[in-house]
């Protein structure tokens, strides 16, 4: 168990930068993920703490070492491949058992903590297979198996489930979860699925181009979103940004919408947002959960704004409607999703009402799309 | 419209003929000298060639008794064991280094060595082992034959090596398996089949190479290529006898690659990746 702190952390390739300066701890113990789109870092970031990639300039310590000379097999850390790089001319047994023996520990012990790790990931009957016999989901327990076998102070996880189907990737993200509440080791774990990021982790670190956008709990990230990349990013649907302008200044903000109503937000600017900011005539956007979005006929009192239904998907337990907001329908070009129950009623192309919960609503800047403040 | 079956068969009767013209063509010489061999002196010349003969095994007896055939062998089989061993040792490591960074000159380097000709070496090869004191014995026919053999072997293990995934490296690395513990423990197993192919043609290519064996061997190290072609004689060649030597030479490699065919079965690193 450590915890792994990385400081002011660059990587360059010749003289393209990868990484210009993060900066990230993780608590002993904590499982933290690192979600992100295709290209921003995830990987080479992972490869870094785990010794496989070379680090231009900063340190990566591992429970109060630093540990940028050390070979990956002297930081005490595991890895689990997105390609699970099983050695396909091993079984499974000593797959697992690899890194012992090539360890020198004593045969008992690998036989006992091989036993151990295949009751834990129930693969005991395959382990004398080779992998080429093995379904991905067992070649994925293995792939597991061989990281826990090592017991190892970090856990490092690139994209271990992109491979699976949906079905059995939803079971191994629970595996994944169970495990980590059993060994309650640090983990790291990189994915590019928000579902997988909000369900395992106890911190998500959203990054961007190389840089840290936005790091918290799954639930701070969903419900305080400090740039519009994150409010897309995590949840999905993806939060609703609604194109706005602010009519008022900060305090009691009003906001002018798209089908030219005005409407009281009651936000509350984040600290160190300026007031100008904030003021009269910027153009915002008002970012708004699907949940948090309700349709109602379109001469229902107190709505909020109104539009026309696009699209309907039945999802069994309940709904998510598109509408499309504007002025008026020819120049509705605004998509928003709902989420509502399933027998909403409303047929494409009507037009309905939206009701909000007007205390979940967060602001963003149009212009650079950070957060000025939150419901 | 042809049903898919019987376009199947079509195509699997066309790949018997085509493997069939091939091996007619291949071993017709063949053929013909191991009959030759089994032929009496005025038979063997005889035009046409007769296929129904009584065969005779008087031309091996000739050659056993009349020069140490088993002494030029056991020569051959010294220098080119050795050549291909030493061989593999450098080409093992080097194909691996050259894969893994992926930089393809020093395989280019190499390879320069095979696009000369063994003529344009010899010379100064001649000159140089002459002053070490060297020509006449086995090592300076080993060393000449590496030569042949390490590029060979390299190139034939480069595509091997290419196809492994990299994460089963870096999975060995994290496990604290490097350099000499990781070619023997993951690569060596997992470019196996390559390495049988290395091996056979390396061999091969030592076991016949003529031009250094006959100008920096001696006459204790002579090998089996450069011993019959005493027996292309001045006036009249004894055709049998050479027919009968060229069968014999061609026995060890047939040997090896019959106990290699099991490990060129590929499909090796199946099962490492993906689901
Ligand atoms: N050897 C390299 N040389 C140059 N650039 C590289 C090299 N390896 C990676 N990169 C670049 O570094 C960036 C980050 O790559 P990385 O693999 O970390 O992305 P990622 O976030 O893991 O993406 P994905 O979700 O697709 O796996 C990419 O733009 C990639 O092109
Ligand atoms: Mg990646």
């Amino acid at each position: 168990m450590a915890n792994v702190a990385i400081n002011s952390v660059v990587k360059r390739y010749g003289s393209h930068v990868i990484l210009p300066n993060l900066s990230l701890d993780i608590e002993d113990g904590e499982f933290c993920v690192l979600v992100g789109p295709s290209g921003c870092g995830k990987s080479t970031l992972l490869r870094m703490i785990a010794g496989l990639e070379s680090i231009s300039d900063g340190t990566v310590s591992i429970d109060g070492h630093v540990v940028n000379d050390r070979l990956p097999s002297d930081r005490d850390i595991a890895m689990v491949f997105q390609d699970y790089a099983l050695y396909p001319h091993m079984n499974v047994k000593n797959n697992l058992s690899f890194a012992m023996r090539m360890r020198g520990d004593p045969a008992a012990e690998i036989e006992k903590r091989v036993s151990y790790a295949a009751k834990v990931l129930q693969i005991e009957p395959l382990l004398e297979r080779k992998p080429k016999a093995l379904s991905g989901g067992q070649r994925q327990r293995v792939a597991m198996g061989r990281a826990i076998v090592r017991e190892p102070k970090v856990f490092l996880f690139d994209e271990p489930l992109s491979n699976l189907d949906a079905k059995l990737r939803v079971e191994m993200r629970a595996e994944i979860k169970r495990l980590h509440q059993r060994l309650s080791a640090t983990m790291i774990y990189v994915t590019h699925d928000q579902v997988e990021a909000m369900t395992l982790a106890d911190k998500i670190v959203v990054l961007r181009a190389g840089h840290i956008e936005q790091l918290g709990t799954p639930a701070e990230l969903y419900r305080y979103p400090a740039t519009t990349f994150v409010a897309s990013f995590i949840g999905s649907p993806a939060m609703n940004l609604i194109p706005a302008r602010l009519a008022q200044a900060i305090v009691g903000l009003k906001a002018i919408l798209p089908d030219g109503s005005q409407s009281a937000l009651p936000v509350l600017a984040r600290p160190g947002v300026k007031a100008e900011q904030a003021k009269a005539g910027t153009d915002v956007l008002v970012g708004l959960r699907p949940e948090d979005l309700e349709l109602v006929a379109a001469d229902a009192p107190d709505i909020w704004m109104t539009g026309w239904v696009d699209v309907v998907e039945p999802l069994g337990a309940e709904a998510l409607v598109l509408v499309k907001t504007g002025p008026e329908q020819a120049q509705a070009t605004i998509p928003l999703t709902v989420r509502s129950p399933n027998d909403c009623g409303f047929r494409p192309g009507e037009r309905v009402g939206l009701r909000i919960d007007a205390s979940k609503c967060a602001l963003f800047d149009a212009g650079d799309g950070q957060a000025i403040g939150y419901a | 419209m042809v049903s898919q079956s019987s376009s199947r068969r079509i195509a699997a009767v066309s790949t018997t003929l085509q493997v069939f013209a091939v091996a007619v063509v291949l071993l017709i010489p063949v053929i013909w000298m191991a009959l030759s061999s089994l032929k009496r002196p005025g038979e063997v010349t005889r035009y046409p060639p007769t296929v129904i003969f009584d065969p005779t095994l008087a031309n091996y007896a000739k050659l056993f008794a009349e020069v140490p055939f088993f002494e030029y062998g056991l020569n051959s089989l010294i220098v080119s064991v050795v050549s291909t061993l030493l061989g593999l040792a450098l080409a093992l490591p080097c194909a691996f280094a050259i894969s893994w960074h992926s930089v393809s000159w020093p395989a280019t380097i190499a390879l320069i060595t095979r696009m000369a000709p063994g003529t344009l070496f010899v010379l100064p090869w001649f000159v140089l082992f002459s002053n070490l004191g060297m020509t006449g014995g086995y090592w300076v026919l080993i060393l000449t034959h590496t030569v042949i053999t390490m590029p060979l072997a390299l190139w034939v293990l480069l595509p091997y090596f290419d196809a492994l995934p990299r994460s089963i490296f870096e999975s060995a690395f994290v496990d604290g398996c490097r350099g000499v513990k990781c070619l023997v423990h993951i690569a060596i197993p997992l470019v196996l089949p390559g390495l049988m192919v290395a091996i056979i043609l390396s061999f091969i290519a030592s076991w016949n190479y003529f031009l250094f064996a006959l100008v920096l061997g001696g006459i204790d190290t002579k090998t089996l290529i450069v011993a019959s072609f005493n027996f292309v004689g001045e006036g009249a060649t004894d055709w049998g006898r050479l027919m009968a030597a060229a069968v014999l030479i061609c026995l060890p490699p047939l040997v090896l690659i019959f106990i290699m065919q099991r490990g060129l079965i590929s499909g090796l690193s199946g099962g490492s990746v993906k689901g």
